[in-house]
């Protein structure tokens, strides 16, 4: 069955804020969902509960605000060029905001068992909780933090930083953590077992992971235009964590990447 | 949990039939135990290959082997029924299974299992029946590879990618699908999985040629970065061109075009 919600926002002004969060339901409550969000302008903030229900809110903030226009002296702002729609398909949801300047932050509390297709292009940033399932996150500018979840996760960003904590992790499946410039900082359970890939241009690498060191990948290095001497371009690491298993990639060109043991209450060490 | 029980739900836990508790216990013990976690990722892997097996004809002598291994698998249950009770556990879990829409499937790869343990008994596969095999299983990687590699799930995608590694020669649809994911894949991870597995298989021409035409095509500055790493291997005036145009370019961004010039100066 699909279901198509279309909210337009005629007042959405600035430091908008809807009172009533926006309420639905998969297809199949019973059965785990899919949810895929892709803003231009704004953050996503996404956490898993306990309940049946999507519940999405949506606020503008002040800052982007548009400037006044003088021609509509006197006028009452009815509406705005935004409007949010949400698309419900065979467990799949999707929502759009159709707005490309005006910044748009949603805040999203779906059923745990979530699977999430999570980007936004140009401000803002991505914050995970709370879920199990299988995550794809890009945000282009800003950081994603990922807290509490199990399943595999695919994120990058290209300006931000990337800090996660896993909870659990899907058998044989992959999870690839990237950034240009910001530092990728990831938590996993003690007892993971897999093949790491970690990968620092001009960065370093740290770990508290026991592990076994299979293989680099480093070219001859040589000396730049300045005399400094430049270790070779390709500076790979890859080494078993608990005897080995599906690959978990970790890089970034500028940042340092940190990957660290969860500790039993949870935390990181 | 013990492996022994954990073995046993594994097939309802890939069937998605166990109930939470039990699920979280096997999500716990397969997470430690790397045996189990093994046996596991076997399963997973052949159920859900199996699943959307690409529609292929089978040739006369892919047929001959299925239904001479058929009639060993059937020999075998026989021999195996006569004078032996039913045991709980797999009982339980042909049940299950049975009832599946891969059945047919997973038959298929128990008779090939089957009829290899057979195989055995009876004195050692031939040389011949071993080459064989080892075709037939490097078709099957490049089938899951393929498979894997057109799926919606970025996570399936990337453990595509990752197979092409497995192959000894990966053919030209294996290779147009690996560049193909280079230059439009949505997901920058797995474009950055499809990068590395080229970058080893760069002394194919076509591999070379096409890294190279990519660089100018990439949106994405980290992958940007990682061909750079391929254009240095592959070290031809073509590849230096390909950078140079790169550092030219106003919009590329500082840090890559920082990595672009070394890899010039390693060039020449």
């Amino acid at each position: 069955m699909r279901t198509t919600l279309i909210i337009l926002l005629a007042g959405l002004l600035p430091a908008f804020a809807q009172d009533d969060p926006i309420t639905f339901s998969y297809t199949r409550p019973d059965q785990p969902g899919k949810l895929i969000v892709r803003l231009n302008n704004g953050g996503i903030q996404v956490s898993g509960t306990d309940g049946d229900e999507l519940i999405v809110n949506i606020d503008v903030p002040k800052s982007s605000a548009k400037p006044k226009d003088s021609k509509a002296e006197g006028l009452r702002h009815l509406a705005s060029g935004t409007a949010l729609e949400i698309v419900e398909e065979d467990n799949v949801a999707e929502i759009h905001v159709k707005s490309h300047e005006t910044t748009t932050n949603l805040n999203i509390q779906v059923p745990r068992r979530t699977s999430l297709v999570l980007s936004t292009h140009r401000n803002g940033n991505i914050a995970v909780s709370d879920v199990t399932g299988d995550m794809e996150l890009e945000a282009h500018a800003g950081d994603i933090s990922v807290k509490n979840v199990s399943g595999s996760v695919l994120a990058h960003s290209l300006r931000g930083e990337i800090t996660a904590t896993l909870t659990g992790v899907t058998p044989g499946r992959a999870q690839s953590f990237s950034t240009l410039q910001g530092d990728v900082d990831v938590t996993l359970p003690p007892s993971v077992a897999a093949e790491f890939c970690m990968e620092s241009q001009f960065g370093e690498v740290f770990t508290d992971f026991e592990i076994e060191m299979t293989g680099t990948r480093i070219s001859g290095g040589k000396r730049d235009r300045n005399g400094r001497f430049q270790l070779g371009l390709e500076k790979a690491l890859y080494a078993n964590v608990n005897g080995g298993g599906p690959r978990f990639d970790f890089k970034s060109l500028k940042g340092n990447i940190y990957i660290r043991t969860l500790s039993s209450s949870g935390s990181k060490k | 949990m013990n492996c022994d029980v954990a073995r046993t739900l594994i097939p309802e836990y890939l069937a998605g039939s166990l109930a939470r508790g039990e699920m979280l216990q096997i999500q716990a013990h397969t997470t430690s135990c790397r045996n189990c976690y093994a046996e596991l990722e076997s399963l997973e892997q052949t159920w859900r290959t199996l699943g959307e097996w690409p529609d292929e004809e089978p040739d006369e002598r892919m047929s001959r082997n299925f239904y001479h291994m058929l009639e060993s698998f059937q020999q075998g249950i026989q021999a195996s029924d006569r004078g032996k009770q039913p045991v709980r556990g797999p009982d339980r879990w042909f049940h299950r299974v049975s009832r599946s829409p891969l059945f047919p499937a997973v038959l298929a790869a128990a008779t090939l299992m089957l009829g290899l343990l057979l195989g055995g008994r009876a004195g050692g596969p031939r040389a011949g029946d071993m080459d064989n095999l080892r075709n037939d299983l490097s078709e099957m990687t490049r089938l899951v590879s393929l498979s894997l590699m057109e799926k919606e799930s970025a996570a399936d995608r990337l453990n595509g990618v990752r197979y092409v590694s497995r192959l000894e020669k990966p053919d030209n649809r294996v290779l147009d699908t690996l560049l193909r994911i280079l230059e439009n894949d949505s997901s920058v991870n797995v474009r950055l999985s499809a990068a590395e597995a080229l970058y080893h298989l760069r002394d194919l021409p076509e591999v070379r040629s096409g890294l190279v035409l990519s660089l100018s095509r990439q949106d994405s500055a980290l992958v940007q970065s990682a061909l750079i790493d391929c254009l240095v291997a592959i070290n031809t005036p073509d590849a230096a061109e390909s950078l140079e145009e790169l550092i030219a370019d106003r919009e590329t961004d500082p840090l890559v075009k920082e990595k672009a010039e070394l890899g010039l100066m390693e060039i020449q």
